[in-house]
């Protein structure tokens, strides 16, 4: 095969975020047109669907395929992308009739609070009349393709690539306000005649016939970038130059003249069905056209959020497989297992083996992959640690014999003691440097079981993971927003259960030991995921059901076991801690503070910078969220002109930073994971060389170190940051909407909390950008 | 006609318009920094980014057949950097055809610093004197920040169209928010 053929079939740009846009826009598409197929199979046939994939296929063959590379050495591949861009893919697109399919596919919450009100907006469907009426579109389509074709501005778009991606973005935009009135997709009903788009046609045509003329015939080289390219396979820029004209002529003419003959044969055969009302333009009135019903006469928007049952959402428990095995009496235990003997391999390598951290199972298992796989396994599912817990499963065999009978103190049945032992915990870790302590890791593994253990061996229920377990308040308060949620599927099968089975427990299963009542339960908070309604129900009506993340965060229902979020200053305190916590302990690892930390102790004469330290989490933990949180409150109570007292608005509040603190935690610890995930190979390689198995072969501890954080990590960790900005700001907003309905009002009471969420963000951004430690790595290869 | 397609034809040209977007940074070649003949072949070397900057930039090489203008591009390739004011700074990497996306070329990912450098390649079978290379300017990289402001600076985008939302939505009372 000719080298230049062959090299051409294998160019295939990788193009993630491109593949990602279509793929969404794609799966949207095909749910919506399954769903409109079965309610009209004969007007939603394979026709459209066939249109709109080949739309897509056009637009990632003109951008992310061979196409792509070679348009930089040939004029006339860059003409193919561009015909592509400006007579494939718009008609297509159209032809697809993609209005319902798109908005059907849409999830209603989506589809009905958010994109309702831009498709009612009277402005903006007059623009769009007057942009795509023929008058307008016609121009601007013409407009678009001489204007680029100018050499100045063809040049500006060959050198820089900001500018190519304006060029391409204007041929779409202008291709797709050509062809719709061409098209006319379903379901729009043109006022204006038929007749019309013969002229329309014709003049796009002519002068597209007359640009192109211009390219093949020229003696010239038009743009003279082909001239500075290496020409390749013995076609000078010239003949190239020709070619692409003839592209631009041949296909592009038929493009305009086969829709004029089928449209000419149409209007000839079924004239008198046509609405020929106007022939001309002249005789067209673009203030006719445009006007538009005052209420937009589409019926899948026009029901409002609650005049249709909503569909049931989507069941954990009914995916086949996985419901099966979560609902079997012993999933939780078959997941414990696992981890309890993980947890015993970390105990034994941690006092056993090499006191370096990253060359421990101690140090890497538990602070590099176990975190890691938290937060991904929150962002994806929810409490999933909780219900793989090792920690309890020691206390679950032990009561099968000892059952406890004692109560927790009522003085402690809150989370202060929790939010102490956090507080501490995050000290600990910077000051002991916890990471790189497989001998501190290990005890505390053990403390873990210990405490688990005793606590649980004298107190009811599970005490321990509801107001002592650190890990598990982690958990609750991150899975606030996390998609999925156990709690009931039919609420009136609850209202008519005589047996509350759920919380009680029965013969089979023990109720909810947390104390979380199904029927009045409402989001993740001190719900471990351990199954136990589900297996107690005896309606079989408790399942793990998904729901739009975080917006338990803005509701304040009574909840089972809880109460009213507003009235929990002590929950409220736990959320500030680990939002806080989050920029703490991230920022506790960078360059500039851990120098700056070192620069006060030595200034101060101190060998040691554990004062210091102390100091610092102190200030961090406690003194500046209390300073920020006290003063967001209490300026959220003047402005808005509040009747409350600054506590209550701030426990109130302080839910809303939850989202932008777990963005940090995983930025944090996906950073480590990702960067460091391969150090867990040579450490196993040398645990096993250690225990005498040497069948995994000898460690290389390259792969224990620091790899440099690629563009697209740091790019990711700001991204988490600014999903988590959003959803904090969404949050506040909707807490202050509760409060008062006004929303000029509810702008001023949010917007103290708005700067704090601001400051938050930017100093994560502020951390992303520092010189990290590489804790948990090796700092040389070995 | 077309009001209703209003906000699909905004929001399918926004989401096509990401779509396009995101190919401009996979460009391959870049600016032609040199060309010149070598013996029988025709030897061509792009810088990416332009203007260049410190950090990573991509060198890309492509050979031909001098006379046919054939591309060869089996042919392996080195590509040598180093910086001028600091004479230890060098950097010596062999150019692939599985790091370029146009399989035409051979290319080479570096990490420069600022300054000025020398870039040498040195393609097999074909020894030129003086052998081929051109200087560069590598100017200082960009603050973090600004490299990444679009990627911070979204979020003002979502929230003024929020905001946008949020007006359109209070004027229709029936919307259920």
């Amino acid at each position: 095969m000719n080298p230049t053929v062959d090299a051409f079939l294998r160019s295939w740009p990788f193009d993630p975020w491109l593949l990602v846009t279509l793929a969404t826009i794609g799966a949207i598409y095909l749910r919506g047109w399954i769903g409109l197929r079965r309610r009209d199979p004969w007007r939603w046939s394979g026709r459209e669907l066939s249109a709109f994939s080949g739309s897509l296929a056009a637009l990632f063959l003109a951008l992310a395929s061979p196409i792509e590379p070679f348009a930089a050495f040939f004029l006339q591949v860059h003409m193919v992308q561009h015909v592509l861009l400006m007579m494939v893919v718009p008609p297509l697109l159209w032809l697809g009739s993609p209005l319902f399919p798109l908005l059907y596919g849409l999830p209603i919450p989506i589809r009905r609070v958010w994109v309702a009100p831009i498709f009612r907006s009277r402005a903006v469907r007059r623009s769009f009349g007057l942009l795509s009426h023929p008058k307008v579109a016609l121009p601007l389509f013409v407009a678009a393709s001489w204007g680029w074709h100018v050499p100045a501005a063809y040049e500006l778009a060959l050198r820089s690539p900001g500018w190519h991606y304006v060029q391409h973005a204007c041929f779409l935009a202008t291709g797709l306000l050509f062809w719709y009135p061409v098209v006319r997709p379903y379901p729009s009903r043109p006022s204006w005649s038929l007749w019309l788009l013969l002229p329309y046609l014709l003049l796009a045509d002519l002068q597209n016939t007359v640009l192109a003329a211009l390219l093949t015939f020229s003696d010239k080289l038009l743009y003279p970038y082909y001239a500075a390219v290496p020409r390749i396979g013995g076609v000078t820029a010239l003949e190239d130059q020709t070619t692409a004209g003839l592209i631009m002529w041949v296909p592009g003419s038929l493009a305009f003249l086969g829709p004029m003959f089928a449209i000419g044969v149409r209007l000839l055969i079924d004239g008198k069905r046509s609405p020929a009302k106007r022939i001309t333009f002249a005789n067209t009135s673009i203030r006719h056209e445009t006007r538009t019903p005052s209420r937009l006469a589409l019926p899948i928007l026009g029901q409002p959020a609650n005049s249709r049952r909503m569909p049931p959402a989507f069941d954990a428990l009914r995916v086949p497989g996985l419901g099966r095995f979560l609902q079997w009496r012993h999933a939780r235990i078959s997941l414990q297992v696992p981890l309890v003997l993980a947890a015993g391999v970390i105990v034994y390598d941690g006092l056993r083996g090499p006191p370096v951290g990253a060359m421990n199972l101690a140090g890497v298992l538990p602070w590099i992959h176990w975190r890691g796989l938290l937060v991904f396994g929150m962002l994806a599912v929810g409490n999933v640690f909780c219900l793989a817990c090792p920690f309890t499963l020691p206390r679950a065999v032990a009561r099968r014999w000892h059952i406890a009978t004692g109560a927790w103190p009522v003085w402690l049945r809150n989370k202060w003691l929790s939010v102490a032992l956090l507080v501490l915990f995050l000290w600990a870790y910077e000051v002991f440097a916890l990471w790189d302590s497989p001998w501190w890791t290990a005890w505390i593994v053990l403390a873990y079981f210990a405490a688990a253990f005793v606590v649980d061996s004298f107190f009811q229920g599970a005490s321990f993971c509801k107001y002592v377990c650190p890990i598990g308040q982690f958990n609750f308060v991150q899975s606030l927003i996390a998609p999925w949620e156990v709690k009931v599927r039919e609420p009136a099968v609850c209202t008519s259960c005589t047996t509350k089975d759920c919380i009680r427990g029965n013969a089979t299963s023990p109720g909810c030991e947390l104390r979380l009542f199904q029927p009045r339960k409402a989001s993740n908070i001190d719900c471990t995921f351990c199954l136990d309604c589900i297996h107690a129900c005896p309606h079989d009506n408790v399942g793990i059901l998904a729901g739009p993340p975080a917006r338990e965060l803005w509701r304040d229902p009574f909840r089972s076991g809880i109460g009213h979020f507003g009235r929990r200053p002590d929950l409220a305190a736990l959320c500030v801690v680990l939002v806080f916590g989050a920029f703490v302990n991230a920022a506790g690892m960078t360059g500039p503070l851990v120098a700056m930390q070192n620069q006060i102790s030595l200034a101060c004469g101190l060998e040691s910078p554990f004062l210091v330290t102390t100091a610092f989490y102190c200030m961090a933990l406690v003194v500046i969220p209390l300073f920020f949180v006290g003063g967001a409150a209490a300026l959220s109570c003047q402005w808005g002109r509040s009747i409350r007292i600054w506590t209550e608005v701030a426990t109130r509040y302080s839910y809303a930073l939850v989202p932008l603190g777990f963005s940090m935690w995983l930025a944090h610890y996906s950073f480590h994971f990702l960067t460091s995930y391969a150090s867990v190979i040579p450490t196993t390689q040398r645990f096993a060389a250690d225990l005498g198995w040497n069948v995994l072969g000898s460690p290389k501890w390259s792969r224990a170190c620091c790899i440099p954080a690629a563009t697209w990590l740091i790019r990711l960790e700001i991204l988490c940051l600014d999903f988590g900005l959003l959803l904090s700001l969404y949050a506040g907003y909707r807490i202050a909407l509760s409060q008062t309905p006004r929303p000029a009002a509810a702008l001023k009471t949010v917007a103290p909390w708005a700067v704090l969420i601001l400051l938050l963000f930017c100093s994560g951004i502020w951390i992303v950008f520092q010189p990290m430690q590489m804790r948990g790595t090796l700092t040389m290869a070995g | 006609m077309g009001g209703k397609f209003a906000p699909l034809m905004i929001l399918t040209a926004a989401s096509l318009a990401l779509a396009t977007r995101a190919h401009v940074a996979l460009a391959d070649g870049g600016a032609v920094r040199y060309s010149g003949r070598c013996g029988e072949r025709q030897v061509t070397v792009f810088t990416s980014p332009t203007p260049l900057r410190a950090g990573f930039v991509d060198v890309s090489v492509l050979v031909q057949d001098a006379s046919s203008g054939k591309a060869l591009p089996d042919v392996p390739v080195a590509v040598r950097a180093y910086s001028i004011e600091r004479e230890d700074d060098q950097i010596h990497v062999p150019a692939t055809n599985a790091a370029a996306t146009n399989k035409l070329l051979r290319a080479a990912q570096l990490k420069v610093s600022a300054g000025k450098w020398h870039v040498q390649v040195a393609v097999e079978g074909c020894a030129c004197e003086p052998p081929m290379g051109f200087d560069v300017d590598v100017a200082e990289a960009l603050p973090p920040w600004v490299e990444t402001s679009v990627w911070i600076g979204w979020p003002a985008a979502a929230i003024a169209l929020f905001g946008v939302h949020q007006y359109l939505a209070r004027r229709r009372p029936h919307v259920v928010n």
